[in-house]
């Protein structure tokens, strides 16, 4: 038996992972092999250290604080593009406005009793033009009036 | 070739089998920070809405200590602003004790949190490879391949010393 095989099979022993008849094997090759005797006594020596250890020192056990959490990853996963597409879309956002105000700027310099008129043309086109909007001092506010 | 865990029939079964060893698991974790009945019932209660799931896991208690973990890590988030953790784990410490146990617990300190966590699930609370598996969501021979990693460094560095 390659000693690999052995080692893991004696710590599956130790922690009773095996089935009782594979422990039945592995016993009868203990009997007959005397450096694996020697192996399995040292395994023992090392799960029983460990079992002590873990029992005496509580401060050993993960607490919460160092436990990865499996919530994190899918949170991340979702939040990390989240924020990008955020990123992005304020991006093309903050472009846009720059080139709207900055053809605003432009068309206002340039033609600006045109764009008056169109405004005043549509203003009577449309589902809307039924409504006016004024300015009522009285209140203060801005209402709309049925023409 | 693997020993595998009992079924278990229902909830209460289960409550009853698991009461002592998730109440220790709480204790361990939390110290007297937090009352381990609190968070026993909202682990409880947690799994009464996933039953189902629970009882056609591979290993039911492996998936109560899978919710028991969850219920300590956001009962951890809601208190860590009071304390760090090197705070808690000076609050929980035990006494200290003979050289080859000292020698041991530093080797063990320093593996990593996964691992640890493997060590404390199988000889504090006797979990198999199997609920180990079902409690941290990962492969069973995940599990075998950590914990058996674990010890061989464990071996090593104590034969060293």
């Amino acid at each position: 038996m390659k000693p690999e095989i052995l080692k893991s099979l004696l710590v599956d022993r130790e922690l009773g992972e095996l089935t009782p008849e594979v422990v039945e094997l592995l016993n009868a090759y203990l009997d007959h092999v005397p450096e694996a005797r020697a192996e399995a006594q040292a395994t023992a020596r090392t799960v029983e250290t460990a079992r002590e250890t873990i029992r005496r020192f509580p401060e050993l056990a993960v607490t919460p604080a160092t436990t990865p959490s499996s919530r994190s990853e899918p949170i991340r996963s979702w939040f990390v593009p989240s924020l990008a597409y955020a990123a992005a879309a304020m991006a093309v956002a903050a472009v846009a406005g720059w080139i709207g105000f900055r053809t605003g700027i432009s068309e206002t310099h340039r033609d600006k009793t045109a764009i008056v008129a169109r405004a005043t043309d549509h203003r009577f086109e449309g589902l809307w033009t039924q409504y006016r909007v004024v300015y009522d001092s009285g209140h203060s506010f801005v209402v709309a009036q049925q023409r | 070739m693997f020993r595998k865990p009992p079924p278990a029939t229902d909830v209460e079964q289960l409550y009853r089998e698991s009461r002592q060893a998730l109440t220790s698991y709480f204790a361990r974790r939390h110290g007297s920070t937090q009352s381990t009945e609190d968070l026993l019932q909202e682990t409880f209660l947690r799994l009464m809405r996933r039953v189902d799931r629970c009882l056609l896991a591979a290993s039911p208690k492996g998936y109560l200590f899978g919710i028991a973990r969850h219920v300590s890590a956001d009962t951890w988030r809601r208190t860590r602003p009071m304390l760090s953790e090197a705070t808690a784990l000076e609050s929980i410490e035990a006494p200290r004790s003979d050289q080859r146990l000292e020698e041991a617990r530093e080797i063990i300190a320093v593996l990593p949190a996964l691992q640890r966590e493997i060590l404390d699930l199988r000889f504090q609370h006797d979990l198999s490879y199997a609920e180990i598996a079902e409690a941290l969501n990962i492969p069973i021979g995940t599990v075998r391949s950590r914990l058996h990693g674990a010890l061989e460094i464990l071996r090593e560095k104590m034969e060293q010393d």
